[in-house]
């Protein structure tokens, strides 16, 4: 049991691996994800929405409907007269964060493999990497809270960081606030990681259980319960990114708006 | 979805499992290798790279995709409420035009009652007129009638008293045997009466 999962290791599909260094800058199969993700958002989406149209269709009005839920139901409630201000970023984090989730998962490596014949390690789940979504939870943080600078002005905006308190208890509160919003960002992080860590994960695993038990009923049953938990994380994809996307909102409106 | 969750999870704890049942072959099996498996691996190159990549693409999609889109919606939205404008502009306009319509309305209404009022009014009257003329008309045929009739019957009873003094006269004459003129007449009369009276004098007594 323990031999047969250590040959067939589910973090192999998840963890980044290195695939050259150049000076001292080393370059993982999630920076080609990520790159990827962002070069077809960069060619996608000016195809499709890169004109002023009073009726878009197909793909173009697919990516327009999400655009205008997210603006209309998600950010104007919270950020009211600056909505379009900031929306265009919520948009491009979301994409972002979506795209690199689907990509995700699609298996391209086997993909390659199908093809060349040689196993490689040039994709993976870029978002089941802390670092990258760590980066992505740093943007928010230092966006929000200079949204909020830019709004109130830095002396407001630090004088309104905690609420009215009597004096005693300020320092203690402004420094859980502050934690607080080093919370939000660690919370951001691991929120959009662990879930699609453990997607891929769990996929990985049950996908192992072919080669565990080597026969035929064991193969019809991890491919179809992996084909029902890859319609799950698909949802997840959206749901995570969605998420995300939501919580910044959140973040930057409390910041913008710090009376309420 | 409860079931889904449950599933997932006893999944996720098995697959920890694996991982650290895999880590831990890894790190003993490993030549000469003691690589400690981490989930939280990774290489803060990458977090530049990410950041890098997201600061690349808000600043070309908000420049090319985003700005021409919220320029769309926002043309869009000003010709809704453009639109939405000008139907309740239309609406109140076609609220005017019916009261308009309905106040026409009710003064032809009102009009037509007076006119029909009036007209009816003046047939009554008429109608009163005619009959009035006609009942008087009817009256003076009626009259003329009857004085028609009693001048009728007044010269009926002349006739027939020339003629029955006449029968009398002839009548007299055969009886007597000789022309009785109507003095004579007059005075047989008169004998005749006297008589009758003596003697019912003379039986009452």
């Amino acid at each position: 049991m323990k031999f047969a999962l250590a040959t067939m290791n589910p973090l192999e599909e998840v963890l980044s691996k290195k695939l050259f260094s150049f000076g001292g800058f080393v370059f993982t199969n999630h920076m080609v994800m990520v790159a990827i993700a962002a070069s077809i958002l960069l060619i996608v989406l000016p195809l499709t929405c890169g004109k002023i149209r009073m009726i878009r269709t197909g793909f173009g009005n697919a990516i327009e409907t999400i655009c205008v839920f997210f603006r209309n139901e998600v950010v104007k409630p919270f950020l009211k007269d600056q909505t379009d201000k900031y929306v265009s970023v919520i948009w491009t984090l979301f994409f972002f964060i979506l795209s690199m989730n689907l990509l995700g998962m699609i298996p391209l490596d086997k993909i390659i493999y199908l093809f060349t014949g040689q196993k490689n390690h040039i994709v993976g789940a870029a978002t089941g990497n802390i670092f990258v979504t760590g980066a992505l939870a740093l943007f928010s943080f230092i966006f929000f809270h200079a949204a909020g600078i830019l709004e109130n002005g830095v002396g407001n905006y630090i004088r309104n960081f905690c609420p009215k308190v009597p004096g005693p208890i300020y320092p203690l509160i402004f420094l859980l606030e502050v934690l607080s919003s080093f919370i939000r960002m660690f919370s951001l992080a691991v929120r959009l990681f662990a879930n699609l860590f453990a997607g891929h994960m769990m996929l990985a695993v049950i996908l192992g259980f072919i080669f565990f038990f080597k026969n035929i009923l064991a193969a019809t049953v991890s491919i179809s319960f992996a084909a029902l938990i890859s319609m799950l994380e698909l949802f997840v994809a959206f749901l995570q990114a969605y998420i995300f996307a939501f919580l910044t909102t959140i973040y930057i409106g409390m910041a913008i708006h710090q009376d309420h | 979805m409860a079931l889904v969750e449950k599933i997932r999870y006893l999944l996720l704890c098995f697959s920890v499992n694996a991982v650290l049942l895999a880590s831990e072959t890894a790190s003993g099996g490993a030549e000469g290798e003691s690589e400690k498996v981490n989930i939280f691996s990774g290489y803060l190159s990458e977090s530049i790279w990410t950041l890098v990549w997201f600061a690349v693409l808000v600043f070309m999609l908000g420049k090319f995709v985003w700005k021409p889109m919220l320029a769309g919606l926002k043309a869009r939205e000003d010709h809704i409420s453009g639109e939405i404008n000008s139907a309740e502009e239309m609406k109140k306009e076609a609220g005017q035009k019916l009261e308009q319509y309905q106040g026409k309305l009710e003064n032809a209404e009102k009009e037509g009652r007076k006119a029909a009022q009036k007209h009816i009014n003046e047939a009554e009257k008429k109608g009163q007129e005619i009959l009035t003329k006609a009942m008087s008309e009817a009256d003076q045929i009626k009259a003329r009638a009857r004085e028609d009739a009693r001048k009728a019957a007044e010269s009926a009873k002349g006739s027939f008293v020339d003629e029955a003094g006449t029968i009398v006269c002839s009548l007299g004459s055969t009886i007597i045997g000789r022309v009785i003129t109507p003095e004579d007449n007059k005075q047989l009369i008169d004998q005749a009466v006297d008589e009758f009276k003596k003697s019912y004098i003379s039986g009452n007594s």
